[in-house]
């Protein structure tokens, strides 16, 4: 947070001596919201958004936390050159805080027309809708689906982006690197009692191609994680790894410490303005076994006509491993070999707990009923499998390893100005 | 009327001149004489902020809700209103770029286009004052 703040103080002493008279044209002030309930059916499962959230729908109750937020963003042009941009995100979170709701803070210099560099804290865009998934004005669904966006939950990171156009006769080629860092806490149970934290630190390139009517995107991230998370099962498996050697290695797998993610996105979209259809395909390649490996993708269209639009999305995703077994120990004395087992139980199952594994088939209704705003419907059905489940939370924090199926049923309106 | 008037009336009311309904309009000044449909799509889309001289574009856009904007978004793009909008939330949102500035009326946007010199709006077909020119227009043929 401290290069954050550097950044920004500096870019704003900069741009203050160079003496700029500032005037309130040169300021636009904006926002943009949803009000949303939404209820799962499911009574073991805890429907959320994204991994992010410590709360949700189980039993048919209807929860508004998920999907309700509030964004007020602050753009100033300093010259044809400059500007800087200042967005805060007021939702539910684990940590409440101003600095936690700051979502972008950044300095843009724009040399040329075709070349944007931006410094502070900004948005990855290594998935489609990346730096917009929080607004729900710009999409059809009531929310990005599930399965793709709500485990890859990277909201921002601080740093720094290159972003250079080029124009071609019939087409538009944009391609961004990027670098910088993040941390992001998550709740491991509902109320998050308790949490995991994750920080990174990494870079990668995104590329989009718009030729006509269609939209062809690539991108790679290539992150190394900076912390490890205290962990007794982890104490617990090194001071027996005199007696069980394998404990070791089984303990290893709760290293995130320097450890890489590789990320590998392919998209295409397709927009004639009647009608709209978007793919997007993600390989995740983890070298952390509570981080599990995993391919990701859904598509989706929709038909657009007077006010109204309706839309069907199909989404899925699958752990690349198979689940995890350890060895159990044996010929060791009561009670050593019991009290190992339990902790090779323990992490076997805490490592399985990680995965996700699910599918889904959603359809809606938006209907821009007035300029900026917009009513939307939409149905989920979700199917998880066997140990699939670590997008969702538990109800009452009990241990769910078998498959479910949840019907998902959300409303929401959304708002721009 | 004469015969001859009629007929020429009637060859005029071909010609892609007299049926302009929407005129793009810069500052006199601006050394553009000319733009193609592209480009105005491009500018008005934020997928370039300068003229094809290189020259920074101040765009203007009227208030939503307004009938000329509905027409010209749908004429110049194929794009209702409302995808627009969400078009331009997907920019603004991001940090990448924000879209026109909007003005109530088109008496604004002619005054706002007189003062800056790098300014551009949309109006209907009119008499504007000689220190705006039209650069481009688009007719109800048009239609995308």
């Amino acid at each position: 947070m401290s290069a954050l703040r550097f950044v920004l103080f500096f870019g704003l002493v900069l741009l203050s001596d160079l003496g700029l008279a500032l005037e309130w044209d040169d300021n636009r002030l904006s926002a943009f919201g949803t009000l949303g309930l939404v209820q799962s059916s499911n009574d073991v499962l805890v429907f959320r958004r994204d991994v992010t959230q410590k709360t949700g729908s189980s039993d048919h109750k209807l929860e508004w936390a998920n999907d309700s937020l509030f964004g007020a963003q602050l753009d100033t042009r300093w010259s044809d050159q400059f500007s800087t941009t200042l967005q805060l995100v007021a939702k539910e979170r684990i940590h409440q805080s101003v600095q936690n709701s700051v979502e972008w803070a950044l300095i843009r210099y724009r040399p040329l027309d075709s070349l944007d560099i931006r410094a502070g804290r900004l948005g990855t865009d290594i998935f489609m809708l990346a730096d917009y998934r929080q607004v729900g004005y710009a999409y059809a669904w009531v929310r990005p689906p599930q399965e793709f966006y709500g485990l890859l939950s990277f909201y921002h990171f601080d740093g720094m982006d290159i972003t250079k156009k080029f124009h071609f006769d019939n087409s538009e080629l944009t391609t961004k690197i990027f670098y910088g860092g993040s941390h992001e806490t998550y709740p491991i149970d509902i109320d998050a009692q308790n949490t995991f934290k994750l920080a990174f630190k990494g870079g990668g390139f995104t590329s989009v191609l718009e030729k006509n009517n269609w939209k062809y995107r690539i991108s790679y991230a290539d992150v190394t994680l900076t912390n490890n998370n205290p962990s007794l099962l982890v104490d617990g498996l090194r001071s027996v790894s005199a007696l069980y050697p394998p404990a070791n290695a089984i303990a290893q797998a709760y290293v995130t410490k320097n450890q890489h993610l590789k990320y590998f996105e392919a998209g295409l979209s397709y927009d004639n303005n009647q009608w709209w259809a978007q793919a997007e395909f993600t390989q995740l390649n983890s070298d952390i076994a509570i981080l599990p490996s995993a391919q990701v993708a859904y598509i989706s269209g929709g038909w657009r006509f007077q006010k109204k639009s309706v839309f069907a999305t199909y989404s899925n995703i699958r752990p690349t491993d198979e689940l995890t077994h350890y060895p159990l120990p044996s010929g060791l004395p009561s009670p050593l070999q019991e009290n190992i087992s339990a902790l090779v139980n323990g992490a076997e199952l805490g490592v399985n707990m990680t995965r996700s594994d699910q599918h889904s088939i959603g359809i809606g209704l938006r209907w821009d009923f007035k300029p900026k705003m917009a009513l939307k419907f939409q149905v989920d059905k979700f199917f998880v499998e066997d140990f699939g489940a670590s997008i969702w939370l538990k109800k009452n924090n009990q241990l769910v390893t078998t498959n479910q199926n949840s019907l998902v049923s959300s409303v929401t309106l959304d708002f721009v100005f | 009327m004469k015969l001859q008037h009629l007929i020429i009336i009637f060859l005029l009311s071909f010609s892609p001149f007299t049926r302009a309904d929407i005129l793009l309009i810069v500052n006199a000044k601006n050394s553009i004489d000319k733009l193609e449909k592209k480009q105005v799509i491009d500018l008005y889309m934020g997928r370039v902020s300068v003229y094809p001289n290189q020259q920074p574009a101040q765009i203007f856009d009227i208030k939503e809700g307004s009938p000329l904007r509905e027409i010209f978004y749908r004429l110049l793009t194929g794009k209702t209103e409302a995808q627009v909008d969400a078009y331009w939330a997907t920019l603004l949102f991001a940090g990448k770029m924000a879209p026109p500035k909007q003005l109530s009326s088109e008496k604004e946007v002619i005054d706002a286009v007189h003062k800056n010199p790098h300014g551009m709006a949309y109006v209907r077909s009119q008499n504007l004052p000689t220190t705006v020119k039209v650069v481009f227009e688009i007719s109800d043929n048009d239609e995308q």
